[in-house]
């Protein structure tokens, strides 16, 4: 076996381990759900419940166990048909284990029918006006701060259209972890504007979506906003600590692109110190603030959320709500937040995400 | 703070018209302070912008607030004086209101008793 295939095997068993945990476990989950459904304070048949925990572990189980075998078996075969297909068993697992979630979560929500006595979700939504102005206050300095990388990185795009003809016949296009230039290419506009484009891209895209963050419905409960703030703040840091990593990367391949050198070490070192710190930020409000819905007594249900409300929900993963105005929710299923489809935005943001990704396959196919 | 009942019968738009007036008379949002964008306060509820759109009109065409193009809602003061129209309006809620009091058993001491109580802690000593 290469070390390809062994980076492979070890990608499989990564991801399901994060799975089970996020899937799995009720720390991750919003309160009160399982598998996608509201539970509430209800009592659930132990047996019927230890059934359905088993039932996830040995999906998720036999699944690994048959990708494992398949990645090993058909990874020659697949690269010899055409070079993209190694990664196969990958986006195999990816659907595989989607559908074991939903399937979870239709087992899920045929117990919830057989319960004799149905849990009642809290139904009144409070609303803390200070709040609400504390997060229309930072949503608009966020706004502001995100436009520094995004006119950076389209300053510098405008900069190499007009000074292309003074860029060197020979370019890099990757740099060892010194920073030093290991691969050159052929001067070609695709391989000057790719590593400018695509942060620019980016950073037009996390501009637009750290607006959307602060209208993330994160409140606990009346009058426990403490953790609610630092997660929307968390959230915005990294984002923009991003967005800026994502900006330094572009000026760098740029410098790189127009005086053959080396990538300034100190540059790097910044670059990377700024990506491990948003990296680190990022999942510590996180695990705080689900550390602070999982501590909150069980008897209080917290707030109204229109996106606890079930109807709203297809298969537990996607949210459809037309009359929502906010383009982020949190997932039924765990871990992070989804699109609402319901909202033009929402739609927008699924076809750019996924129309480059069947654009490719498509390609691939057509040219095997 | 606002709650609003999502299981309630009454429209949401009427709840967020009470909620409002409440806030107003209890002090929780300042004369001259702007009420939050609609856009925002939709987002935060999780309801169509015209629901919250027509909330504020409705304040607007009672006088509460008024609207400004560019700061958005803006909290009025409380009127000093009774306008006509509005007295007549207020006469039938009173009535309506004195009438299930007394259809629920409610002494009239206690209606009285309340309606001073409540007046008191919105600012109606100070006037």
């Amino acid at each position: 076996m290469s070390e390809q295939d062994w980076v492979q095997l070890m990608t499989i068993v990564l991801m399901s381990v994060i799975f089970f945990i996020t899937y799995h476990s009720t720390t991750f989950a919003p309160r009160h759900t399982l598998y996608g459904v509201f539970v509430g304070d209800a009592e659930w048949p132990t047996d019927r419940l230890n059934r359905l925990h088993r039932q996830f572990r040995w999906s998720l189980l036999w699944v690994l166990i048959m990708l494992m075998v398949f990645s090993v078996a058909a990874t020659p075969w697949l690269a010899s048909v055409h070079v993209s297909f190694v990664s196969a068993p990958l986006i195999l697992q990816w659907v595989l284990y989607s559908l074991i979630y939903v399937r979870t979560h239709s087992s899920a929500k045929r117990l919830l029918a057989d319960l004799p006595t149905k849990p009642t979700p809290s139904t009144v939504r409070h609303v803390d006006l200070a709040f609400l102005q504390w997060k229309i206050k930072w949503q608009v300095i966020f706004t502001r701060l995100h436009s520094l990388p995004a006119l950076v990185t389209v300053s510098l795009f405008g900069y190499m259209v007009v000074h292309y003809p003074k860029v060197p016949e020979q370019i890099p296009t990757h740099w060892n972890g010194l920073g030093q230039i290991d691969a050159y290419v052929n001067k070609e506009p695709f391989f000057v504007f790719f590593p400018l484009g695509l942060p620019l891209l980016l950073v037009v895209l996390f501009w637009l979506i750290g607006r959307s963050v602060f209208r993330l419905r994160v409140t606990l409960g009346p009058g426990s906003n403490r953790h609610a703030t630092s997660l929307l703040l968390a959230l915005s840091i990294g984002l923009l600590g991003f967005s800026l990593f994502l900006t330094m990367f572009a000026c760098m391949s740029a410098y790189s692109m127009v005086t053959s050198g080396d990538l300034p070490r100190a540059w790097l070192m910044i670059e990377l110190s700024l990506l491990l710190a948003s990296l680190v930020t990022v999942v510590y409000y996180f695990i705080q603030y689900r550390r602070a819905v999982n501590a909150m007594p069980k008897e209080v249900t917290g707030t109204y959320r229109v996106e606890d409300d079930h109807r709203y929900w297809k298969w537990g993963m996607f949210y459809h709500n037309p009359t929502d105005p906010v383009l982020f929710v949190e997932k039924r299923d765990g871990a992070g937040w989804t699109v609402n489809t319901g909202h033009w935005k929402g739609k927008l943001l699924l076809m750019v995400l996924f129309l480059p990704v069947l654009a490719i396959m498509l390609l691939i196919v057509l040219t095997v | 703070m606002i709650s609003i009942d999502f299981s309630s019968e009454k429209p949401i738009y009427t709840q967020l018209f009470e909620q409002f007036v409440l806030a107003f008379a209890r002090g929780e949002c300042p004369v001259d302070s702007s009420l939050p964008p609609v856009r925002a306060l939709a987002a935060e509820l999780g309801v169509n912008m015209h629901t919250v759109n027509k909330a504020y009109h409705l304040l607007r065409d009672a006088g509460y607030v008024k609207i400004d193009r560019r700061h958005g809602a803006i909290v009025n003061p409380p009127r000093t004086e009774p306008a006509a129209s509005g007295l007549e309006e207020w006469r039938a809620d009173i009535e309506l209101l004195v009438a299930q009091s007394y259809l629920q058993g409610i002494p009239q001491e206690q209606v009285v008793k309340n309606v001073i109580e409540h007046y008191q802690t919105f600012g109606g000593v100070q006037r």
